[in-house]
């Protein structure tokens, strides 16, 4: 390398590891999360944040070790606090967090007959099972958006 | 599942999803992701609890017990012929799945 030219380089890796993390874990559940592939295992934002983490260890250690070449030494260890937070929560969130629920219980498991209820649709309008009668029903549960 | 209803529909099938969200709540989500199967309100977890399904605590908010995730595929009788629980919330049930299920009920 260029003596010259290293001597004042910018450290680039310091803003690019923070901004890599966020936007790999925010597209996860903002965009990516659409794709059934994607969405089961985090095909791509996965790897977006660990190279974003990746690049805040280098913008830190850079800016340790060769001190005179890159400057950084408060913003790499900002910002490797902010890409190890935000990486540390996202691995936990799909490795950990995702699957803290209960066991099926044994009314889910025992279910031969589908039991009879009435609710209300989207339109207000109520709606019961026995109104597909003579129909194939897809029955499917999800957590809502409260 | 939209991207598969008509499929679903010509094999005699139809689709109802069930969650805590109020019916304004839902028919928001129906706008956005143009659904237009029948997103069901069970805001006191009545008949989520008739098929077991309560989980808890869940909610961060504090306040309602939400579904924990789960689809069952009904006979022409009500009959549960084929279900599933998953045990991770991020993993949805593909699609192929439930029209290759439907296929074999008569």
């Amino acid at each position: 390398m260029n003596q010259t030219a290293v001597r004042r380089k910018r450290n680039h890796a310091l803003w690019l590891g923070p901004l890599l993390v966020f936007s790999g874990a925010v597209s996860y559940f903002t965009y990516f999360a659409q794709y059934p592939v994607l969405r089961d295992f985090p095909w791509i934002n996965l790897p977006i944040v660990l190279a974003g983490l990746g690049f805040s260890v280098l913008a830190l250690l850079r800016a340790i070790r060769n001190s005179d070449t890159y400057r950084g030494k408060v913003m790499g260890t900002l910002g490797l606090g902010f890409s190890g937070l935000l990486s540390g929560l996202f691995v936990v969130y799909i490795a950990y967090l995702s699957y803290q629920l209960p066991e099926p219980s044994a009314t889910t498991q025992g279910l031969t007959l589908a039991p009879e209820f009435t609710l209300q649709d989207q339109d207000s309008q109520s709606v019961s099972l026995s109104d597909f009668n003579g129909k194939k029903l897809i029955i499917t549960f999800y957590r809502g958006y409260w | 599942m939209q991207s598969r209803i008509e499929d679903i529909r010509n094999l005699g099938g139809e689709v109802v999803a069930i969650s805590i969200d109020d019916p304004q709540q839902s028919k928001k989500l129906a706008k956005k992701q143009r659904l237009d199967f029948s997103l069901l309100s069970d805001p006191d977890a009545k008949v989520i609890d008739l098929f077991g399904l309560r989980h808890p605590d869940a909610n961060p908010m504090g306040e309602a017990d939400i579904a924990r995730p789960a689809t069952f595929i009904l006979d022409r009788k009500g009959q549960v012929v084929w279900k599933i629980i998953p045990e991770n919330w991020r993993v949805r049930i593909r699609p192929e799945t439930l029209i290759d299920q439907l296929k074999l009920i008569e």
